[in-house]
């Protein structure tokens, strides 16, 4: 990937130097598509597949094609904003169109596994990767998850090292927001960068977890599903950016990517109290599991 | 039915009753679980949703974007899953937005819970966490925005609700909208009677003795009964007290000052007026 933005999150290229497979630039953005339905503020998808996202107050962007991203950032908008949607919702869309199936999960390698956690905002993503992370493991991703399933085996291509965390989740690791970027002007979610512990190879997908919520004190649950049909609804509740992916005419090859998944990866849906304090304890379940 | 079919109403004031009471109807008249079965009367600003139906991560919005969002939500939920919904928005165009968040036009018909806003104040206050004197400021406010939180996840989205007296004019005298106006002082005192017309205007198929076991099912000590043994998904993480409290009308003689009373009747009197409250 070339960018004439500064992408601080990312992590340099470890191969040799070639021609980028995608090229970010600042630059002028169309107003609209042509052939682009018309009914979302929003978003703009037309028939060739390209993409034109319009985030009030903070950019512009015109994903022309698989390998092209143009930026227009809107008057004032921050640097950190305007990377926020690039490298969250822009990635979403060039994973649909790349053939990369994009997972709503966050993802770290046990011994060489890679292991990602499913769930709706707000579920504990990043926070259970955080806390896997500060256990000793390697950061894959957050939020978004990459799954190369055209191999015989899923394996997971990592993104870059920055997790999203609330300042909960950082005080539940012991880490002060301190310095950090603001996910949005005023609010208390930082962008927490662990370069250090990112492991940038390709890893075969060993596990996902679907984090669920137990109401009330029942202490955490792990239970395999095994019905591959309750897998692929599950895997299909759980992809990123899903509706744009319809509109690029990839429902038939997400069905066959989450086929995929569920004929060789194992699932599980974890149900924990909604505390920091019981965590270490199911973590070190989900350890065992991809370990055995 | 085609559309959205709402039970709104300002908060506090017996929506998640009458959506248990809906529950226990469709479930042939026994006692719906509060942390699964009342789902099934989702809320339009749920983040899920949102996030679902708008392909898009609501912590990353700016006011105006989610003002902009909410509108598409209401949208695509009545294209892709009409049915009822619950909300507390009032129908009015946010300050941040350029039209309402749910569109007269995907609207088949609403069902308007109303309560004593001296009631509803001393309840708000308990289920925010904050004074009754706060409760009250923000029943008279007229830019009251809920489901805005920048300190911790939220699973709501902002909601404009205005002022108690504007969230209740902007439903019951918009002029086109099918509405049905319940009282919940008429649900605690004539239960059969609410409950049986709120069926009829939800074109409900229920016989009296469903609506009449139903009633039983959701009682207040049932409700509070489930939340004491596991909690309810639904209380606010800031709240001073259990969700469902006590279930009565005119609890606020006991509750409230005179002078937070002449408060709320100065400000919200033309309205509680019209409402039978005055």
């Amino acid at each position: 990937m070339a960018s004439s933005l500064a992408l601080p999150e990312l992590a340099p290229w470890p191969g040799t130097p070639g021609e980028p497979d995608i090229v970010i630039r600042t630059g002028t953005v169309p107003d609209r598509l042509e052939g682009a339905p018309d009914d979302d503020p929003f978003l703009q998808v037309d028939p060739r597949g390209a993409c034109l996202l319009r985030i009030p107050d903070v950019a512009t962007y015109h994903v022309a094609s698989a390998g092209e991203v143009v930026v227009a950032p809107g008057a004032g908008a921050s640097p950190t904003e305007v990377r926020l949607f690039l490298l969250g919702t822009v990635l979403g869309f060039l994973c649909h169109l790349r053939g990369v199936f994009p997972l709503h999960a966050s993802a770290v390698s046990i011994d060489g596994r890679a292991v990602a956690f499913c769930g709706v905002s707000g579920a504990g993503k990043s926070t259970t990767a955080a806390h896997l992370v500060q256990r000793g493991h390697r950061l894959l991703s957050d939020d978004v998850c990459a799954i190369d399933t055209g191999q015989d085996d899923p394996r997971v291509f990592p993104t870059f090292p920055r997790l999203k965390l609330w300042q909960d989740s950082l005080a539940s690791i012991s880490v002060s927001e301190e310095g950090m970027e603001r996910n949005r002007p005023g609010q208390s979610k930082f962008h927490y960068r662990r370069q250090d512990d990112f492991s940038a190879a390709p890893t075969p997908l060993a596990a996902i977890f679907l984090l669920a919520r137990s109401e009330g004190q029942a202490p955490a649950t792990i239970t395999r599903v095994t019905n591959p049909l309750a897998i692929i609804r599950a895997l299909d509740e759980e992809v990123y950016r899903a509706r744009t992916g319809v509109l690029l005419g990839r429902r038939g090859a997400l069905l066959a990517a989450e086929a995929a998944i569920a004929a060789s990866v194992p699932v599980y849906r974890v149900a924990r109290p909604w505390d920091f304090a019981h965590i270490d304890g199911w973590l070190e379940q989900v350890e065992t599991l991809v370990r055995e | 039915m085609s559309g959205l079919t709402l039970i709104a109403s300002y908060p506090k004031s017996g929506s998640t009753w009458l959506r248990a009471f809906l529950a226990s109807v469709a479930l042939g008249g026994r006692t719906p679980n509060i942390n699964g079965e009342l789902g099934a009367i989702r809320s339009l600003s749920a983040r899920a949703l949102c996030e679902r139906l708008g392909d898009v991560d609501c912590d990353d919005l700016s006011p105006r974007a989610i003002a902009a969002l909410r509108p598409l939500v209401s949208r695509r939920a009545a294209q892709a899953a009409a049915g009822i919904y619950k909300v507390h928005d009032a129908n009015l165009v946010p300050p941040a937005g350029e039209e309402p968040a749910i569109p007269a036009d995907v609207i088949d018909r609403v069902v308007y819970v109303v309560r004593d806003p001296r009631d509803v104040a001393v309840s708000f206050a308990a289920h925010f966490g904050m004074s009754i004197e706060q409760a009250a400021a923000t029943l008279g406010d007229p830019t009251f925005m809920l489901g805005h939180a920048d300190d911790r996840p939220n699973a709501q989205v902002d909601q404009f609700l205005s002022s108690w007296a504007a969230h209740v004019a902007s439903w019951i005298d918009s002029p086109g909208l099918h509405v049905h106006l319940v009282r919940y002082e008429d649900l605690v005192a004539q239960p059969l009677r609410t409950f049986a017309a709120l069926c009829a205007f939800l074109d409900l198929a229920a016989e009296r003795t469903l609506i009449e076991a139903a009633i039983e099912a959701v009682r207040i000590d049932a409700l509070a009964g489930q939340e004491d043994a596991a909690g309810f998904v639904e209380r606010h993480p800031l709240a001073a007290a259990r969700f469902f409290r006590r279930g009565v009308a005119g609890g606020w003689r006991q509750t409230l000052s005179s002078p937070l009373v002449a408060r709320i009747e100065r400000e919200q009197g033309a309205m509680m007026a019209r409402l039978g409250y005055l």
